[in-house]
């Protein structure tokens, strides 16, 4: 009942159609079509049928199987080789991009693969320091990403065009990139120095005794500016008294006022005898 | 909730960068057989697929399915300022496989290259690009032509014509001689 292994294979052999045998050794030899159309009205054989825009082998070697030493002529992929077996049909789906897909933001437009030189020049300077320094985090963060997306626009548009040999218009996307780097550190710098004033801020605090940096309660405790004069009072009346009795803004005479340096100077009588 | 679930189909990185620096380049597919469904970024050679999956997720709000990570060894080459002889730094390539398919936006024609090129800057392109080519092939072969490309002449080219339409049947073989009658067609 079960046939050895030889046996079997010389049993497949003699059944394939006489034109499927390796009559002609020509190395020229075409690996035989048969054409067979699926029957109307049914379901497709397969649904990859795009992936069947592969090479027949998997190396792309042209003269795999083939043997001039044993003459082996082309070898059958398949046992069914011969027979008329279903092929897939030629059957490759319509692909409709969405347009709100992702990845239409490493491009410009949605029909062009790459700016002309004139679009790519119109664009305006980098924003400076000083204008980013009146803007919050978020709005930098925000301006950040902007430049992150924008540079990979560029550098895909950089790619295609060298790809397609252009070298017109690599000069206009260098200066677009140079104005985005600018802005890149415009915004590095607002945030170091950001950094740098909270770091002061911070050493100031901690010697300011009205606030408290341990994190628990009010950081901030403002005190009354007279509070210290106050408690002045309390403790020697007298002093106040004296104080008390000084005018606000009082007219004090004039020679307290000047400065003795400055008045000319007076013939001083000689204490010594001269000799 | 759905919709949360589809905007982030897979868990996410913890790590909180802010102001990344990083370029990803996105590659037009050179072959034909690539499917819509994959796109290939070049990315820097830092970059893991987690990275890359989350990148994609968050700044371009892309859901992927799956990462296919290369990195591309560079050929030896002269360094121009110092003239030392140094491999370039490596390239990396992720391919992503996509949720909803992408199709590249089509290249200009030969017509809309004029916004890039006029006729002469085109001439010119392709003079410089000639002669690069015979330069390099003199310091390999050192001869200006390709022997790889020789080899392919016009008599080969219709020998294989001849030899293929004598296979398919489409020639039938004749030496227009009168077949002596001592022999038969079997």
């Amino acid at each position: 009942m079960a046939a050895s292994a030889p046996i079997r294979s010389s049993i497949g052999r003699a059944l394939q159609p006489a034109s499927r045998c390796p009559v002609t050794t020509s190395s020229l030899n075409l690996p035989l079509r048969v054409s067979w159309s699926s029957p109307p009205n049914t379901a497709s054989f397969s649904t990859t049928s795009s992936l069947g825009e592969r090479r027949p082998t998997r190396d792309n070697n042209r003269l795999r199987g083939l043997s001039s030493i044993y003459r082996s002529g082309t070898k059958g992929r398949m046992a069914v080789d011969g027979f008329a077996t279903p092929r897939p049909a030629d059957y490759k789906p319509k692909i409709t991009t969405d347009p709100n897909h992702g990845l239409w933001d490493f491009f410009y437009a949605r029909d062009k693969a790459l700016p002309t030189p004139e679009e790519d020049s119109q664009h305006g300077r980098a924003w400076i320091v000083e204008e980013l320094r009146h803007k919050s985090w978020e709005d930098l963060h925000r301006l950040w990403w902007v430049c992150v997306k924008e540079r990979n626009r560029i550098a895909t548009a950089t790619r295609e065009r060298r790809r397609m040999k252009l070298v017109v218009g690599e000069d206009e996307s260098k200066t677009r990139n140079y104005e985005i780097w600018k802005t890149m550190k415009a915004i590095k710098h607002t945030l170091t120095e950001r950094y740098y004033a909270w770091e002061d801020a911070r050493e100031l605090a901690e010697k300011d005794p009205e606030i408290d940096l341990s994190g628990e309660g009010n950081p901030y405790t403002p005190r009354d500016y007279m509070e210290e004069e106050m408690e002045q009072l309390a403790l020697d009346p007298e002093t106040a008294a004296q104080q008390g009795e000084e005018k606000f803004m009082e007219e004090k005479p004039a020679t307290e006022s000047i400065d003795p340096s400055s008045l000319p100077k007076t013939e001083q009588p000689q204490s010594s005898p001269r000799v | 909730m759905a919709a949360a679930a589809a905007s982030k189909p897979f868990k996410t990185g913890l790590k909180q960068v802010y102001l990344p620096d990083h370029v990803i380049t996105f590659c037009r597919p050179t072959r034909q057989s690539t499917l819509p469904q994959f796109a290939t970024f070049k990315v820097p050679l830092h970059f893991n697929k987690l990275d890359m999956r989350d990148y994609l997720l968050h700044a371009y709000s892309v859901a992927t399915l799956g990462v296919r990570s290369a990195v591309m060894r560079q050929p030896v080459a002269r360094n121009p300022i110092t003239r030392r002889v140094q491999r370039p730094p490596a390239i990396k390539y992720m391919t992503v496989e996509l949720q909803k398919p992408f199709v590249w936006p089509k290249e200009p024609s030969k017509e809309e290259r004029k916004q890039w090129h006029d006729e002469q800057t085109e001439k010119r392109v392709e003079l410089q690009e000639k002669q690069d080519q015979q330069m390099k092939n003199y310091q390999y072969y050192g001869r200006l032509v390709d022997p790889a490309a020789e080899k392919r002449t016009a008599d080969r080219t219709a020998l294989a014509k001849q030899a293929r339409d004598l296979v398919s049947g489409a020639a039938k073989w004749d030496n227009r001689r009168e077949l002596d009658p001592k022999w038969t067609e079997s």
